[in-house]
């Protein structure tokens, strides 16, 4: 039925089809993007018509001020970054220590342990929001940057873990078992001669860290209520409710761009990381 | 001469089998430090996350409030039966299904396409790999504003795409309408995930190394075949990772849906999670909603621990 020629022609075109339909599928999925970005620069004539223009005829890049004016973006980008920065340097060093006995030290319950600290990937966030409140309101946490930085440092620290523990067991034990001849104490096997081993692991998971903790948005929402201190994910979402008619769509985005922007460029520069330490993870 | 007995004495009797027993039981140097080292950790955990957990299997059977103002009241199975009784939970239950069969297939379908296009070996390559993988790292909110505007009845682009195409007569109400509400959603979800189940496959499918296809086309393997018979069994465990995603991120869903729909139009969007939420903090029904808190938590462990199982099966 498939003649010779048919294919042969068929195996030339694979390539070139499949590369053409790579290009389609990736144009959808950054239309979003595009749309994004290309409405944020929209006058609120151009986001309130039918049908919409594709791309704005004068790019308004003043919707961005006029966005930081509608809501204290600025601060919000502030409490994010406390929170992003301190999610990382908690979990890092907790999860070093953990990955670290994990690998090198002997002692009794060591697989049982591994399987306790990996226990929150089986839980639903939605779950325990509500008895994680009432603990954080027992403790006076709540509209803290620690009702954040705590519960998203346990949430997260399973990957770390996993990620953590992962690569050092590549790492032949020759070299804690000489930094133990010497007389030094775990401690400081892992500080001095460990962990500056562990960076590219490191880069990988405080990306991770620093992107979930941007984006996440229930826990940003339920236990953060005094409006200062919000986070920039849940700024956004307020922004929407404001009552407005027409609604300003195009202030509303520009928003939403200003503060995926971030991300996006913080991916972008470090993904082979990411990826990297992801397909690691994901093999391991 | 008499010849010199010597007895023996196997198991030290007093202080000394004292001393031995303890020798055993008592942590070694390396014990204490790993202990040490981990302490911190689980101690967060435990204050944190285990803790909660289990108070919140106390306080569904309680009705409670926040500012602790009134004495919690036990109240015993009353939570659970009024869950039986409400058509809101069935409902949120139904459609929390609904979204989970959507989860289960469509990303997985489009993952595996995307994974195998990341693998081949194009220049470009680590340009797309990031492309797809930028919705992955939008906020939510962000990407749940855009979707919202995209599908904009009056003024969204969708709309105006299919009018102009002759797709649709009339502007449709994507978000506003119970038929389409989920699927345009589910869009977005989709959207915003498939490159992380595409990572995932992609780390599965370079682990089939250049050998084992090798081997199997001189066999005799070809095109269709050699997917078939051997990249895709070779896939499983990544396969059932991306699929018990997909059916667990149902029962976790919330933000998504609360920035495109609140669950509306009229609880066709209700998931679980929105119903929860909905529950605890509009209707300050605090004992309920941890109740149904609970029966989520079970439902997750559940869905985890099947596919553990089914992860072991050996399918051949």
């Amino acid at each position: 039925m498939h003649t010779k020629l048919a294919r042969s022609v068929w195996q030339e075109l694979r390539r070139p089809l499949a590369i053409t339909l790579l290009c389609v599928v990736s144009a959808v999925f950054i239309f979003p993007f595009f749309w994004m970005i290309s409405c944020s620069l929209k006058t609120l004539r151009e986001v309130s018509v039918f049908p919409p223009p594709i791309l704005p005829a004068v790019p308004q890049f003043g919707n961005y001020v006029t966005a930081f004016s509608r809501a204290p973006l600025a601060r919000y980008g502030l409490n994010s970054l406390v929170v992003c920065v301190s999610v990382i340097l908690l979990t890092v060093v907790l999860s070093a220590m953990a990955a670290y006995a994990l690998v090198f030290l002997n002692f009794r319950g060591r697989e049982r342990v591994y399987l306790i600290l990996l226990a929150p990937q089986m839980v639903a966030a939605v779950a325990l929001m509500l008895p994680l409140f009432q603990v954080l309101h027992k403790l006076k946490l709540l509209n803290t940057y620690p009702a954040l930085i705590i519960p998203y440092s346990v949430l997260f620290s399973p990957f770390s873990i996993m990620l953590l523990r992962g690569y050092l067991e590549t790492i032949p034990k020759e070299l804690v078992e000489a930094g133990r001849v010497d007389g030094a104490s775990e401690l400081w096997i892992l500080m001095r001669v460990i962990f500056p081993l562990l960076r590219p692991p490191l880069a990988a998971v405080a990306i991770f860290l620093f992107i979930w903790s941007w984006n996440e948005f229930l826990f940003a929402m339920v236990f953060i209520q005094k409006p200062l201190m919000r986070t920039v994910s849940i700024g956004i979402a307020l922004l929407e409710s404001v009552p407005n008619f027409p609604p300003e769509n195009n202030i509303i985005l520009a928003a939403a761009t200003a503060v995926t922007l971030p991300v996006l460029i913080l991916f972008s520069a470090m993904q082979r990381q990411f990826i990297e330490g992801m397909t690691a993870g994901a093999i391991k | 001469m008499r010849p010199i007995t010597v007895r023996h004495r196997e198991t030290p009797k007093g202080a000394n089998a004292a001393k031995s027993w303890l020798r055993t039981v008592a942590p070694t140097r390396q014990e204490i430090t790993a202990y040490l080292l981990l302490f911190p950790l689980l101690a967060l955990f435990t204050v944190f996350l285990i803790i909660p957990t289990a108070s919140a299997f106390l306080l569904a059977f309680q009705q409670w409030s926040l500012g602790g103002d009134q004495p919690n009241r036990w109240i015993g199975l009353a939570n659970y039966e009024r869950m039986t009784q409400e058509w809101r939970f069935w409902n949120s239950l139904t459609v929390t299904l609904k979204y989970a069969f959507g989860l289960l297939v469509i990303p997985y379908a489009l993952a595996l396409p995307m994974a195998l296009f990341m693998n081949m070996k194009i220049k470009a390559r680590a340009v797309f790999r990031t492309l797809f993988f930028l919705p992955v790292v939008t906020p939510v909110s962000a990407a749940g504003l855009v979707f919202v505007f995209l599908f904009n009845t009056d003024f969204g682009i969708v709309n105006s795409g299919l009018l102009s195409l002759g797709l649709i007569q009339q502007p449709v109400s994507w978000l506003g309408r119970a038929e389409t509400a989920i699927g345009t959603s589910l869009s977005m979800i989709v959207w915003a995930n498939a490159g992380f189940n595409a990572v995932t496959l992609l780390a599965g499918l370079q682990a089939i190394t250049q050998d084992i296809l090798e081997a199997a086309s001189i066999d005799g393997a070809s095109g269709w075949s050699l997917f078939w018979r051997i990249t895709m069994p070779l896939l499983k465990p990544a396969s059932i990772t991306a699929i018990t995603w997909g059916l667990v991120s149902a029962f976790k869903l919330f933000g998504p849906i609360y920035v495109m729909t609140q669950g509306g139009p009229g609880m066709a969007t209700e998931v679980l999670g929105m119903y929860i939420y909905s529950n605890a903090f509009h209707y300050w029904q605090l004992g309920y909603a941890t109740a149904l808190s609970t029966v989520v938590f079970v439902i997750c462990l559940g869905i985890n621990a099947i596919m553990a199982k089914v992860g072991r099966v050996d399918w051949r």
